[in-house]
């Protein structure tokens, strides 16, 4: 009990768990076994004590199992918000941060000395000019102690943007809050304004991505300055973390798989590899590189050609072709789907009732995730990609040995 | 210093905050900030920590602040940025009118749309800065705010037919796959509920506001309650091409429960929906194609088998 405390100094510490609880939720304590079982034990209390109603458990053959079962469509707020708020701190932190705001407040420009001094006096302790000092300058950091120099002293004053005079709306912080990156942050402004979602609900809404924001901002912040960074990735085929020299260009979001990947130009690669967010676990910002804008340019003229993350340069793309059967009496609505789905591709009505799709793609493996969301309209796939035409038939094969039973071990008559 | 994770943003100082900024408080309202604030346990840590604050002073059973000033943060730079950013979001002027841009003149955004490329969003989205949507969205969020019945001219998405209704708006509704708004509303007639109904801020042709107002009951969860499923769909999802962790990522926004077979290497999962969602589902279940099975219930999977077997009969002469 004496080592465990709710606060923890490294968000990182709990993120896979949050995400493991989530994501998975069919994971046992023997599952993490990444950490020790008593590490375990800590994290998976501190989980259930920040998200509280959210997080259950129930006991399956192979031991007890923690997981949180949630409608995203139904909350109000993201409930992995309340983690962020978890970050430990020494009783100096907190005593200097409500002394100096105290301080500050109403006063006119304040010398070090004049705050140490007053400290002292408020706190009937001793504290160094060095270590408020180091307050001030993190505070100053964070934008809320304004500094002046004035010959050889500093002068401090309090920050002078409150939420208040933005006239920003209540409904902007709450919306912004759920459907923007970094929501969390707002959900920080919505603290201060002691707000409260009564009016939105999010549909197809991953509130898990929010965990990789620290990370994103990052590489956010590297992408402004044109710089490189280094990552440490998990690769998941080597199950092993490795250290990658990579230069960020943009930031893939995908809104119907919730995943999130940066795209980069690495060093010995022919093509623009992604990395998903959720992979990384940490960043370091490196040095600018004179390439950005030569290979963001390049990027996004792969990005027209690309159905989603095969971002390949300097090759043909390849054609391909589906032929659908479409009730255009009852199913207008498939057209439409085709229209808003299929990402630049044609669309050509070629006989009554018949419809084909074609497009020209690095690489016509992205499409047959998609392809079969049409399972029993296909009439048939064209295309120069055979081997994955042919995947995509021998998957309908095996569909229907699965559930028809005159045709194998089906499950259904 | 951009970094999420700080204690200046935390739940501690935020019930301190509050606390000496409502003091003298007695412990039971104390212990209510806490639990109002923090965290399940947080009562057991900050209780006794504040003994230990020296600008708060307990005498009694009550808690007094020895602060001079109510406790006010400034904004932070992060902060600022991120209004920044949202600021310059397309969808920012149908929900701040009176934001006052001079305050965060020189302030960088912490992002900029551009650097974002969602890849699989429909191309059909709502046209955010379209005059009469920003026009129609402001009457229609003032109506909600006030409960007032507004008239609504509306084209239909079934047969494109135009309707005229009159509407209690109640909640929005934002997809970010289809990057669309919707709202929540309870249909009036002659003075009752009617119905409630989900309509497309798009297909909207007009809104004409009054000042009608509406005092009966409105029970929006109630009507939403009525499309959850009885029967959760169950799937065994199979350690093939990734299978697992690419559907158990894809259908997070579900409410599910899964168990994992450690002999099989299968995981079973159940995931509840509501009545609305259904086609939805099934199209993203057969976009896993053979690496999952759908076990039930019986009449979604009869909606999943007719698909498989239509597919098989328009392929016939290619797959023998």
């Amino acid at each position: 009990m004496s080592e465990y405390n709710e606060l923890i100094k490294n968000f990182g510490r709990i993120r896979d768990y949050m995400r493991d609880f989530f994501v998975f939720g069919f994971k046992t304590r023997s599952d993490f076994s990444y950490k020790s079982k008593r590490t375990y034990d800590n994290e998976r209390r501190r989980v259930e004590n920040y998200l509280g109603d959210f997080l259950k458990w129930d006991y399956s053959g192979s031991g007890k199992r923690v997981f949180l079962s949630v409608d995203s469509s139904k909350i109000t707020q993201n409930p992995f918000y309340r983690a962020y708020k978890s970050k430990s701190f020494t009783k100096n932190d907190i005593v200097l941060h409500f002394l100096i705001i105290d301080i500050l407040t109403g006063s006119e420009w304040l010398s070090l000395d004049d705050i140490v001094d007053k400290v002292n006096e408020k706190s009937l302790e001793c504290f160094e000019p060095q270590t408020v000092r180091n307050k001030l300058k993190e505070y100053s950091g964070y934008g809320i102690v304004e500094v002046k120099k004035d010959k050889k002293a500093y002068f401090y004053s309090l920050g002078g943007c409150f939420v208040e005079d933005s006239g920003i709306s209540s409904d902007a912080v709450v919306y912004f809050s759920e459907a923007t990156p970094f929501g969390v942050i707002g959900s920080y402004i919505a603290d201060r304004m002691n707000l409260k979602n009564t009016k939105f609900v999010f549909k197809h809404h991953f509130i898990v991505n929010t965990l990789e924001d620290n990370i994103l901002l990052d590489i956010i912040a590297a992408i402004f300055e044109e710089k490189r960074v280094e990552i440490e990735n998990y690769s998941k085929r080597d199950e092993v973390l490795k250290k990658l020299d990579i230069l960020p260009l943009m930031i893939y979001i995908s809104v119907q798989t919730g995943r999130r990947y940066v795209v980069a130009q690495a060093p010995g690669k022919y093509r623009f590899a992604v990395y998903r967010l959720d992979y990384i676990k940490n960043v370091k910002i490196l040095d600018r590189d004179e390439n950005f804008q030569y290979e963001l340019d390049s990027l996004r003229t792969c990005v027209e050609a690309a159905f989603s993350t095969a971002l390949i340069k300097n090759i043909k793309p390849e054609h391909f072709e589906m032929t659908l059967y479409i009730n255009e009496k009852t199913e207008n609505f498939v057209i439409k789907r085709l229209e808003r789905e299929g990402r630049g591709g044609n669309i050509e009505k070629i006989d009554e009732n018949i419809y084909k799709y074609s497009v020209d793609i690095y690489d016509t493996n992205e499409l047959t995730t998609w392809i079969k969301t049409f399972t029993g309209r296909i009439i048939k796939l064209e295309g120069d990609n055979k081997r994955v035409i042919q995947l995509f038939y021998e998957d309908i094969k095996t569909m229907t040995q699965m559930y028809v039973p005159s045709r194998g071990e089906g499950i259904y008559e | 210093m951009n970094n999420l994770f700080s204690e200046i943003f935390g739940c501690y100082y935020r019930v301190v905050q509050e606390i000496v900024n409502k003091a003298p408080l007695s412990e039971i309202e104390v212990q209510k900030i806490i639990r109002e604030n923090g965290f399940a346990e947080s009562c057991f840590y900050i209780l006794p920590m504040l003994q230990e604050l020296p600008f708060i002073e307990k005498k009694g059973d009550k808690y007094y602040s020895l602060l001079e000033n109510k406790i006010k943060l400034p904004l932070t730079n992060i902060e600022k940025s991120w209004l920044k950013a949202i600021s310059l979001d397309e969808r920012f002027s149908l929900l701040s009118k009176e934001f006052d841009g001079s305050l965060l003149d020189g302030i960088s955004p912490l992002y900029d749309q551009k650097f974002f490329k969602y890849y699989d969003r429909y191309s059909d989205g709502d046209n955010f800065s379209d005059i009469s949507y920003i026009r129609y969205f402001h009457k229609i969020n003032k109506a909600m705010d006030n409960r007032n019945v507004i008239k609504v001219i509306y084209r239909s998405p079934k047969n494109d037919k135009i309707t005229i209704g009159h509407y209690i708006p109640l909640k929005f509704e934002f997809s970010s796959k289809d990057n669309k708004f919707r709202f929540y509303s309870a249909r009036i007639r002659n003075g009752c509920v009617d119905d409630y109904v989900c309509l497309n801020m798009c297909r909207i042709l007009d809104v004409r506001a009054s000042n009608e107002n509406f005092e009966g009951v409105l029970d929006l969860e109630k009507y939403i309650e009525k499309f959850e499923m009885e029967e959760p769909v169950i799937v065994e999802v199979y350690d093939k091409r990734n299978a697992i962790e690419r559907f158990m990522v894809e259908f997070s926004s579900y409410k599910k429960y899964s168990e994992f077979d450690r002999l099989t290497n299968t995981c079973k999962t159940k995931i509840f929906y509501r009545k609305t969602e259904e086609l939805e589902i099934l199209i993203k279940l057969l976009s896993f194609g053979p690496v999952l099975r759908v076990l039930g219930p019986e009449r979604f999977l009869r909606l999943f088998l007719y698909r498989v077997q239509k597919q098989e009969e328009l392929l016939e002469g290619i797959l023998n």
